[in-house]
């Protein structure tokens, strides 16, 4: 009935049935490395990318994997006890005092924003039917090949199911850029002016917020950060002249992250971005999750992975004046993952990063309407998973029932019916 | 025994995309009305692209019987809560009822859980008690 990842399981929920070419023995690698390719229809490619953002996310977000930690204590005391723990104390899907929309729309933002990436706005609105309006037609005239305008880009992003909850950072973002004076004074007109800001920030504002106490606070910190006059004013004087925001995320990255961290610590939050033994965040309470605590592993891999793409081009280095963007792309993906691997979970809409992503962070089980595919089908067959298919699809299947077992409970005490009135015998 | 051709109006709450599905079975015995959109969970841990929406329903008590067991059983779905004590009743998909379950809260407030593995004219006869129709 739903589309979505579960947090706590590992689980990504595909209400749609297995296309023929996922279900053989590479798993997901054949959707990473054409995620549009007509065989995989027109709902299905936006669906899975954006749950395997959301595993994505939790890999490289140690405010998402607290959350977790702290639901699997309560899954734990619950079966030492067998009466109902306190309730969580994270406020994820509500809205803070003072603060514009909550870490749940954050989250989903962000996902929505590479799932629209990569689907490509123009495509989206076809399929959806969205003429803007009557306005379509004028931007056909003067779209370039391949690309999507600004005004397409955010007219998905503020349309479409579960608009609400999508929407409201990316208007806030919008309003907040169109009143920045360093947004104002950018050359060209204030709706691409105001669009390339919010899109430059956001992932990489985005990633720094996710990684603090307090993501929603941060967020807003780092992103009127980075609308500042030596923000988003210099990145705008030092765009490479191809004009790609691909380009422009990895050309930045590695100044606005840091710099954007500095003002999240500016306003008493801690973030580990930026410290010494910067790149490793693994969490140790993941150690005892079923399923997760292979994520270590996972990125040990990644590690790996990168430093052989390094290693295979010393000699035969990416060139930037190729002609082909994607040499480009590549020259810089190398250099800035060269001290650590957080760019490619902030940039997962990068082509080489999101086939890293896709291959070896495939979430630890898919599950469509007639088949499950667990991870370790899709994973590059040099960086296994440490355990086999089977093995960790139990895992997970393990960590659901226990999950459920708790969420049942909950649910009688919330009705009012004794805590085992949902326990099936 | 409740009369499974006895009617009632009922408000349902479903996803969207559910709705859609039930519209294609709707029938002089099954009538669904215009659905408003209902605003998304904020305890939910994603948006999960389900659009929640609620509506009138006016049908026989048996398809009543017979969709809440269908809803309750829908794979990846939720249970179904039947609440007698709104008038009109509340029959939501929506409400955080475990999967395979049925929540029935009777007029006077007490609930009662029901496994939905039951034969539909069992649940009717519950159902027919509760919502005290056809008797």
């Amino acid at each position: 009935m739903g589309t979505e990842f579960n947090w706590f399981s590992g689980v990504a929920e595909i209400a749609a049935p297995c296309p023929p070419g996922l279900a053989a023995d590479r798993g997901l690698q054949p959707f990473f490395e054409a995620p549009n390719a007509p065989e995989w229809g027109a709902a299905l490619p936006r669906w899975l990318y954006h749950e395997c953002l959301h595993f994505w996310q939790l890999a490289s977000s140690r405010y998402l994997q607290l959350i977790v930690v702290a639901e699997w204590e309560r899954v734990f005391a619950f079966e030492r006890d067998r009466a109902l723990p306190r309730g969580a104390r994270y406020a994820y899907g509500s809205v803070g005092a003072g603060e514009p929309f909550s870490v749940r729309d954050l989250v989903e933002c962000l996902a929505r924003f590479w799932d629209v990436h990569t689907r490509g706005a123009t495509r989206i609105l076809c399929e959806e039917d969205n003429d803007l309006d009557g306005r379509l037609a004028l931007i056909d005239a003067v779209r370039y090949e391949g690309g999507y305008s600004s005004e397409e880009f955010d007219g998905v992003m503020r349309s479409g199911r579960d608009r609400e909850v999508y929407a409201r950072p990316y208007h806030w973002m919008r309003e907040r850029a169109a009143a920045a004076p360093a947004v104002r004074e950018l050359p060209g007109s204030m709706e691409s002016a105001t669009s390339w800001a919010v899109n430059l920030l956001l992932p990489i504002a985005g990633f720094v917020a996710l990684n603090t106490e307090a993501p929603v606070a941060a967020f807003v910190a780092a992103f009127d950060r980075g609308l500042s006059p030596d923000g988003i004013g210099i990145a705008a004087g030092r765009r490479d002249r191809r004009l790609s925001i691909n380009l422009d995320w990895l050309d930045f990255w590695p100044v606005l992250a840091p710099g954007l961290a500095r003002a999240v610590r500016r306003i008493g939050l801690h973030t580990w971005l930026g410290t010494a033994g910067y790149g490793v965040l693994e969490n140790p309470a993941l150690s005892a999750h079923p399923v997760y605590r292979h994520l270590t592993s996972r990125m040990n891999a990644l590690n790996d992975v990168l430093r052989n793409m390094r290693a295979n081009r010393v000699f035969n280095p990416p060139r930037d004046d190729s002609g082909n963007i994607g040499d480009a792309f590549l020259l810089r993906e190398l250099a800035i993952t060269r001290q650590d691997y957080w760019p490619v979970f902030s940039l997962p809409g990068q082509p080489n990063f999101r086939l890293l992503l896709g291959s070896l962070f495939a979430p630890p089980l898919v599950r469509f309407d007639d088949a499950e595919i667990p991870a370790t089908a899709s994973t590059l067959s040099e960086w296994p998973w440490p355990v086999d298919g089977p093995t960790l699809a139990n895992a997970v299947h393990q960590s659901e029932a226990r999950l459920c077992a708790l969420r049942n409970a909950e649910a009688a005490a919330r009705f009012g019916v004794p805590l085992d009135a949902f326990v099936r015998a | 025994m409740a009369s499974t051709e006895a009617r009632i109006e009922v408000r349902l709450e479903l996803p969207q995309e559910v709705l859609e599905a039930e519209r294609l079975i709707a029938s002089p015995d099954y009538l669904l009305d215009e659905a408003k959109a209902l605003p998304p969970d904020p305890q939910a841990m994603e948006a999960r692209f389900i659009e929640p929406v609620t509506l009138i329903a006016s049908l026989t008590l048996f398809i009543l019987a017979e969709r809440v067991l269908h809803f309750a059983l829908t794979r990846g779905g939720q249970g179904v809560m039947v609440d007698a004590s709104t008038k009109p009743p509340r029959v939501s998909a929506l409400a955080g009822v475990p999967q395979g379950f049925v929540l029935l809260i009777h007029p006077d407030g007490k609930p009662e859980t029901v496994r939905a593995d039951l034969l539909p004219a069992g649940l009717t006869d519950l159902l027919g008690k509760a919502l005290k129709i056809g008797n």
